[in-house]
């Protein structure tokens, strides 16, 4: 993936959630946002996956600009695949449903085609004897899995996951990790917003520290980690590692 | 089991852990047990009064009360999926982007609901129906009871949707849904669940405004009932029967709703 941001500017109310952040990321396949809470990372995200439109600046994946219009970011937001931090699934459908819903309304595929894709990733994240329960008989983990199943079904090349463990428990937040590892490993192009540090710098390629709407530091894992130059990197690790 | 008849007895009168179904024994028993009483006290009611009963004379004219019960039923269907259409779309264009188009249906809800049915029959009748040259009192009484009950289903389904979290049209929204498919897949079936005690409620409340129509002249249930109770002098009798009319058109949508109800729950 290739990804260049140039002076993004996202004001909510009055405040500048992104204030002119710009980077630039080539040859990663996982790309991880670390930075304090409030501090733009999930505003970004949600830029990037098409659900936010900027106030002003550029994004470019890939070459290709992020769309301006309706249509072009409904369409753009149909090749990619998003994850929420909870409550992302839709109660009143059971497991697979949710997992084929889309499949079936937004790409058109016929019923059991669609089908037979929930199946197949059901049985590979071993969820198949959650298939037919309701969201709200799952537990934390199996929901956040499930979701995962979901925008990966379609088989975007890039999955945006926000804060995708954080509601979840140690032993469920492991499950939940296991699973995007895989991703990655598939060759799919994830970008991941996560407050687990151990595992970004297990899986980044690369890590933006985001802080006050504005990248503070970029780099690979061991450069954040074991040498961090910003005092704002210094001080995020410091106080998050410090227990 | 140390205490069997205490038990069963406890069984039988207490409602089981939520979640539980009431046994249909149970079910069967207090359903006794609420008839006799009402039963009891109606003829207890009854033998203190001094009325005496005169089914013979109002008899001749079961035809009548036949008749309007018959309209009132066509009446209220129609008014029922009428305004069903009608709060539809002003919830709709109450959630609109265009806001001409909001601040109308924002308007209309307010007057309708601000105003008394009567009033507004008199008013739909003898202004709008007449410039509009609608000559039949029975569609012109059935559009002015839509027009008056979409206003207070608008309002339901407003709510309805308004329910649906944040976070579930983000979801939505990244998955690729459209904003037509969005109401479609996510947004009606989950407001369903919370829109349908409340709109029960006022498809009942509907049919029995239905009556009101009276005063523009429809041969409906009530004014049949009044018509025979006037020929006859048997008030009480023909009350009586117009009760049990309403009822026999009330009581099946309260059951079906309450049936819609199990079949759309789910936990949250």
């Amino acid at each position: 993936m290739k990804l260049e941001i140039e002076h993004l500017l996202k004001i909510l109310g009055s405040h500048r959630a992104l204030d002119s952040l710009s980077l630039t990321v080539e040859n990663t396949r996982s790309f991880v946002l670390l930075g304090p809470s409030g501090g733009g990372k999930s505003t970004l995200l949600r830029v990037l996956a098409g659900l936010e439109k900027p106030d002003s600046g550029s994004v470019r994946i890939n070459n290709v600009s992020l769309p301006d219009s309706e249509l072009g970011l409904l369409l753009y937001r149909r090749k990619i695949g998003v994850v929420f931090q909870g409550f992302n699934l839709f109660p009143h459908l059971t497991a697979f449903r949710n997992i084929t819903l889309p499949l079936e309304v937004v790409h058109g595929l016929p019923p059991a085609e669609a089908s037979e894709i929930a199946r197949q990733l059901l049985v590979r994240f071993q969820l198949e004897k959650h298939a037919h329960q309701k969201p709200a008989q799952l537990s934390g983990g199996q929901r956040q899995r499930i979701a995962i199943a979901r925008a990966i079904a379609p088989r975007p090349n890039l999955v945006l996951l926000d804060e995708p463990t954080s509601a979840l428990d140690p032993e469920m937040t492991a499950e939940v990790l296991q699973m995007i590892e895989e991703l990655r490993d598939d060759g799919r192009d994830i970008i991941l917003v996560t407050h687990e540090l151990g595992f970004a710098r297990q899986v980044a390629d690369t890590i933006a520290l985001v802080s006050q709407g504005t990248i503070a530091e970029i780099g690979p894992p061991k450069l954040i980690f074991d040498g961090p130059q910003s005092p704002i990197t210094q001080s995020y690790l410091a106080k998050t590692l410090r227990y | 089991m140390l205490e069997p008849s205490h038990n069963y007895l406890r069984k039988i009168l207490w409602a089981p852990s939520k979640g539980d179904r009431v046994s249909p024994i149970a079910t069967l028993l207090n359903g006794f047990v609420v008839f006799s009483i009402i039963a009891v006290a109606l003829l207890f009611l009854l033998r203190q009064s001094s009325l005496t009963w005169d089914w013979q004379s109002i008899s001749k004219y079961h035809r009548l009360f036949l008749d309007g019960w018959k309209a009132t039923l066509l009446i209220s269907l129609a008014s029922l999926l009428v305004s069903s259409m009608g709060g539809l779309a002003l919830a709709l264009a109450q959630s609109s982007a265009f806001l001409p188009l909001r601040f109308l249906s924002k308007t209309y809800v307010e007057i309708i609901r601000g105003t008394p049915l009567l009033a507004q029959i008199y008013i739909f009748f003898y202004i709008i129906a007449e410039a509009a040259r609608l000559e039949n009192r029975y569609v012109a009484g059935t559009l002015a009871l839509s027009l008056f009950s979409a206003a207070y289903i608008a309002e339901i389904i407003r709510g309805g949707i308004e329910s649906i979290g944040q976070s579930q049209l983000d979801s939505a929204k990244a998955i690729g849904l459209t904003k037509t498919q969005t109401y479609r897949h996510v947004i009606f079936p989950q407001a369903l669940r919370s829109i349908l005690p409340p709109l029960a409620g006022q498809f009942v409340s509907l049919i029995k405004d239905s009556s009101l129509l009276s005063i523009i002249g429809l041969n409906e249930l009530t004014q049949n009932a009044k018509n025979v109770a006037s020929y006859t002098f048997s008030n009480f009798e023909s009350y009586l029967l117009l009760a049990v009319g309403y009822l026999l058109l009330t009581l099946p949508i309260s059951l079906w709703t309450r049936w819609m109800e199990k079949r759309v729950r789910y936990e949250t």
